[in-house]
């Protein structure tokens, strides 16, 4: 179990001085998968470095499985490390020794003998699916490779923690489920805690049970996976989950003025947000009977978060004005976010030119 | 000469380049006041042309050797000469090595003296030889000014014999030996650096 308690760290400069992290307070459970994600310079590598004292927090304790960090020797700071692996967003490989050696570094002290360490770098490689790679160099690899050896030199001396830092920001998108696959998969395995830095969504969508998003030094929010993405309480947090949704780009089509959201005097484009983990009625077709209303789709986006369903659909809704507001009004009896982002049911009279003019303002309002 | 003057420049070039890195600010042994002491001398010795080093450091060659004449009397300026200009080609070898590296080996539990060992030096094999290589042809360069302090050597050679008595030849003889020297140093050199590239 890691907790932070209170921690902050300022970086000196010549004449001014930068707090990257500021008075964050959190915990990490054991065998947990738990996300902390910012946009650059948000001070989540600082932060995540705080917890193996690669960088010293200026003020605030840090646990790691009960033992304040803080206080430690050099010395059993150096023991402790080896109880927790870290991989880097650069891979830092040893550029001059093979994968085998990579991984048989951090083994040098570890009480194995030579054909100790030979099994144990072979036991590795095949955990991480590169048996073949033995002895190339890290030149020879791929990315994804790279990242795959830098897992198995972290994992070494089986500890307890992995520290990720942006591991897959230097992979194509392929590669990546790969290694959240392999992260996960070892998660599953031996119960180790990992704790992944990431300015990607659709990462702590994959594989973080929970999850803190960083902004200026501070943590804005922070909570399970699925309730976070459900209801976000902060602009932040939406602005986040929205680089991993399509139902987002709703907004530039209306701005870019799309033909594909173009709609007639008395129909109106509903925007619905699934926030229970219990959606799975037909709502669609039960709006459909029940209010006489048409729903034509137009945007679907629905994945499974922690084993849930959770996403939305974009409509436009067409039929009486009463019929719209009743099926809205049952929507969101039965949990559903209900947003109208472009409303044309009052504007049937208007000649052109005003209709656009209020329904910008009707966008604007809503949006 | 230049065997002797060129094993005592390695040996110091070499801990004062892993010094010099290392205590740097952000170095894995960190002390600025021990960077800049080190940083300013190397500077220091490295403004001072070598036939006038030479000269200037009688009193220490004396005190050191017992002599400031004759081969004895050129080693200590050869190292003088030569440990500072080595020195900043460790320094620049030892810098190719990425910072994350060397934080990821510190996220492994290494010491800062398994740091210098086993990350520092291992990766830089290549620069190193590189540094050797222009280090060692360096030295010969500046052995052949030794004459002044009455060393003998190929300079003093060519300058005796080539120069004032007119033989031409002789100075041709001596060029022609220089160039396969340095050609030998700047092969093997090469293999190393290629050798330990990957």
């Amino acid at each position: 179990m890691i907790s932070l308690d209170g921690v902050s760290k300022t970086f000196a400069g010549r004449d001014s001085s930068v707090e990257a992290v500021r008075d964050v307070s959190l915990r990490i459970n054991r065998g947990e998968i738990y996300g902390i994600i910012g946009f650059s310079g948000a001070g989540k590598s600082t932060l995540v470095r705080c917890i193996n004292l690669l960088e010293r927090p200026t003020r605030g304790r840090v646990f790691v499985d009960g033992v304040d960090m803080t206080t430690l020797s050099e010395k059993e700071l150096r023991l402790k490390r080896r109880k927790i692996g870290m991989i880097f967003q650069q891979f830092n490989l040893f550029a001059s020794r093979t994968a085998a050696q990579n991984i048989a570094y951090p083994l040098k002290n570890s009480g194995l003998d030579k054909s100790g360490v030979r099994d144990r770098v072979r036991e590795l490689l095949s955990l991480v699916g590169l048996e073949d790679k033995e002895n190339s160099y890290p030149s020879q690899l791929s990315g994804g490779q790279k990242q795959r050896v830098a897992i198995a030199r972290a994992l070494a001396n089986d500890p307890g923690i992995l520290l990720c830092d942006e591991a897959t920001s230097a992979l194509d998108p392929q590669t990546t489920l790969g290694l959240l696959k392999l992260l996960k998969n070892l998660n599953a395995a031996f119960g180790i805690t990992i704790v992944v830095i990431t300015h990607e969504m659709q990462v702590v969508k994959e594989i973080c049970d929970r999850v803190a998003i960083m902004e200026n030094g501070r943590i804005a929010e922070e909570g399970e996976v699925f309730s976070i993405f459900a209801d976000p309480k902060q602009r932040i947090t939406r602005e986040f989950i929205d680089t991993t949704s399509s139902l987002s780009k709703i907004y530039g089509l209306i701005g870019g003025d799309s033909p594909a959201v173009r709609i007639e005097p008395g129909e109106c484009i509903l925007k619905l947000r699934y926030l229970e983990r219990s959606v799975s009625e037909a709502l669609i077709s039960t709006i459909s009977r029940r209010f006489g209303i048409d729903a034509d789709i137009i945007f679907g986006s629905i994945e499974l978060i922690g084993g849930a369903p959770l996403g939305g659909l974009v409509v436009i809704a067409r039929g009486g004005p009463s019929g719209i507001d009743a099926a809205i009004g049952y929507l969101r009896q039965k949990n559903v976010g209900v947003e109208v982002i472009l409303d044309a049911r009052g504007v049937s009279e208007l000649p052109d030119s005003e209709r656009d003019v209020k329904t910008a303002h009707l966008f604007q309002v809503n949006r | 000469m230049v065997g002797i003057s060129g094993v005592f420049a390695f040996a110091f070039g070499m801990f004062f380049g892993v010094a010099v890195t290392v205590t740097r600010d952000g170095g894995v042994m960190e002390n600025v006041p021990v960077y800049h002491a080190l940083d300013k001398t190397v500077n220091f010795f490295r403004s001072i042309p070598f036939i006038i080093l030479l000269a200037a450091l009688i009193p220490l060659t004396r005190l050191i050797m017992g002599s400031a004449i004759g081969v004895k009397g050129a080693i200590v300026p050869l190292v003088f000469g030569t440990a500072p200009f080595f020195t900043r080609q460790i320094e620049s070898a030892l810098s190719e090595v990425d910072r994350g590296v060397v934080e990821a080996a510190l996220s492994m539990g290494s010491s800062p003296v398994e740091i210098i060992f086993r990350v520092y030096l291992r990766e830089s094999i290549a620069g190193i030889a590189r540094g050797t290589t222009i280090t060692a042809i360096n030295l010969i360069g500046l052995s052949a000014m030794a004459g002044a302090v009455g060393a003998g050597g190929l300079g003093d050679f060519a300058i005796r014999y080539g120069h004032q008595r007119n033989q031409l030849d002789v100075t041709y003889v001596t060029v022609l030996t220089l160039v396969l020297a340095v050609n030998a140093i700047q092969r093997a050199g090469s293999a190393i650096a290629r050798k330990n590239s990957h």
